[in-house]
């Protein structure tokens, strides 16, 4: 009873009203001017007749609202035959009924039955005709506004993602601990200083380079994430440690492009930022079947924001799979027992990419 | 002599203040300190006179530790952060290495705080912190001192909280807590999805919640799981029913 747009909106539901009561005085105008009845019984009836349509066509709604498309259109059509059957026998005999008692001696009670059966047969199908069309048409419009609004809503976050990525590409942050870790060993370790820039340069071209939308293998992420960890390993020495554990198939298999990489940022910020003790960051990757299971996870100590579930780079992470791969199930976050899990599982890819 | 020391959680940071420092024969370090809670010990039994502090460390930020310490020392922030957050230290008579910095940069802080030892100029903190607490969005983790003791309280810890005029108190699973802040600030800083004010005196942790119960026309009481029971105004009642989506 609820879910009826007459209800649901005030302007429908005076619309509703309104269009009925110019069919009222559209009818009793007609049958007046051109019939031989006197005025109020033309009126009195055509409004009893009027009145129960309106408040039977309300319910028409619910039948037409919930059988769209399932069923072929010669089951549609039929279905409305019979409805519009037993629509029009119902408000005829009530409205026939409910005119012949208040007029006992009127045109309705005189002239014979077979004779405005025909007509009233005509004039409810036609209503029900208008009254169902026009649900359709509500509906109609409803869906087309409903899925506009989708197409913006999913613009809008295609484009948030986009900006986000390009922004989490470099962090800031991280260059400019570096750079001033750099500064320091220049001063006391020129060798590892040295070293310590070509790291960070090519971890800078690598991430520069990348397009948002390129598929690499594996191999080439996995070269980059190292570069990343060995820079932070001279920041935060051995309160930073990770281990890999990789498949040579798998090492060979397409993954996108720094998809991984806000992985380790987020085990670093969470995890070793947060921390005084070792955090250690685990990956494995495998093949299962043509799949390829990429698996990363870190300690991290007891308070630190890590446990509060998914940031804006897991949210990112797998909007991006989404419009790869579409495919909803492909993230899967574990969280238990002050270790945080994170599971990639990357179809075999496409040829064109989202 | 000025006494100092050097609070970073990075080793290479804490090496070259260290070598920086080596140009200057007045000051003499005490030690390093790689996280919060380590420093606030070291500071409360040293006293220095000057702390290079990282804001960005482990457990205890650079402000919080500032917000705690008993013997505040001058200190110079060395951070990586952007410089719009910390351009309104200049206004402060605090002062800032913004990482990587040069010698010069690094010697003109230094002798800028040397001067104002010698001459026994105070630096103003309460702006800082202020300035810090603006900034923070949404509180992970609440420092306050009980006694000679700093405990770090978890957010979900958190059943409610409760004004006590100028000072809030922290109820927690644990304990109490008496904490120098507004209940204003608390309702601005804690995740606006768990933590409700239900009333004037009240602030109270959505997951916390064991019944909510009439008291009398208009005003509601709230059982928390601990056992206790708060008053939530009419308002709040309406605040907290949408926020359990009642």
């Amino acid at each position: 009873m609820f879910d009826h747009p007459i209800f649901k909106s005030r302007v429908l539901g005076i619309g509703y009203a309104v269009v009925w009561g110019f069919i009222l005085t559209l009818n009793s105008s007609l049958e007046y001017f051109y019939g031989s009845s006197p005025i109020e019984e033309v009126f009195l009836g055509n409004l009893v007749f009027s009145t129960v349509f309106a408040v039977l066509a309300i319910p028409l709604w619910y039948p037409v609202s919930s059988c769209q498309k399932q069923e072929g259109w010669i089951m549609i059509a039929f279905n409305h035959l019979a409805t519009a059957s037993v629509f029009i026998i119902i408000w005829f005999s009530i409205s026939f009924h409910i005119v012949i008692a208040i007029f006992p001696t009127g045109k309705t009670a005189t002239t014979p039955l077979e004779e405005q059966l025909s007509f009233g047969i005509f004039q409810g199908i036609m209503g029900y005709a208008i009254v169902v069309l026009s649900y359709y048409l509500h509906i109609y419009a409803r869906n087309l506004r409903e899925k506009h609004e989708t197409e913006l809503q999913l613009q809008q976050s295609l484009k948030e993602v986009e900006i986000s990525m390009l922004r989490s590409q470099i962090n800031p942050h991280f260059l400019f601990n570096s750079l001033n870790s750099i500064s320091s060993l220049t001063m006391v370790d020129a060798d590892r200083a040295q070293e310590m820039v070509v790291k960070l340069s090519d971890y800078l071209r690598y991430t520069v380079s990348q397009e948002k939308a390129a598929i690499v293998a594996l191999s080439k992420e996995i070269e980059n994430i190292h570069r990343y960890l060995e820079i932070e390993k001279i920041r935060f020495g051995a309160k930073l440690q990770y281990s890999f554990s990789l498949t040579n198939d798998a090492l060979a298999a397409d993954i996108p492009a720094m998809i991984l990489q806000p992985l380790y940022e987020n085990a670093i910020k969470h995890g070793v930022y947060e921390s005084t003790e070792p955090i250690i960051i685990e990956t494995n990757a495998y093949m299962d079947n043509d799949i390829l299971i990429v698996s990363i996870k870190n300690n991290y100590q007891e308070g630190a924001p890590m446990g509060k579930g998914a940031g804006i780079g897991l949210r990112n992470i797998a909007e991006r799979l989404k419009l790869i791969y579409q495919n909803e199930t492909l993230l899967h976050i574990k969280n238990e027992n002050q270790v945080f899990e994170v599971t990639l599982i990357i179809p075999p890819a496409k040829k064109s990419v989202a | 002599m000025i006494r100092t020391l050097i609070i970073d959680d990075e080793e290479p940071a804490r090496m070259l203040v260290r070598k920086f420092l080596e140009d200057f024969s007045e000051i003499e370090v005490l030690g390093e300190c790689a996280d919060g809670f380590t420093a606030v010990k070291s500071i409360n039994e040293h006293n220095p006179d000057l702390i290079f502090l990282d804001v960005q460390m482990p457990k205890l930020s650079g402000f919080e530790l500032l917000e705690i310490i008993e013997h505040k020392p001058h200190v110079i922030f060395t951070t990586a952060y952007d410089s719009y957050a910390i351009k309104a230290f200049d206004e402060n008579a605090v002062d800032y290495l913004l990482k990587p910095f040069s010698r010069e940069r690094f010697a003109d802080a230094v002798k800028k705080v040397v001067g104002r030892i010698a001459s026994q100029t105070e630096q103003n903190f309460t702006e800082v912190i202020a300035l810090a607490e603006e900034k923070t969005e949404i509180l992970q983790r609440i420092a306050v001192k009980s006694g000679s003791k700093i405990e770090i309280i978890a957010i979900g810890d958190i059943v409610y909280l409760e004004s006590e005029g100028d000072y809030v108190m922290i109820h927690t699973k644990e304990g109490k807590f008496l904490k120098e802040k507004t209940m204003k600030y608390f309702e601005q800083h804690l995740d606006p999805d768990t933590f409700i004010r239900i009333h004037r005196s009240y602030i109270i942790n959505i997951n916390e919640i064991s019944r909510i119960e009439l008291f009398e026309k208009e005003s509601y009481i709230v059982k928390l799981k601990n056992g206790d029971q708060v008053k939530a105004s009419s308002s709040g009642y309406k605040a907290l029913k949408d926020a359990l989506k009642l």
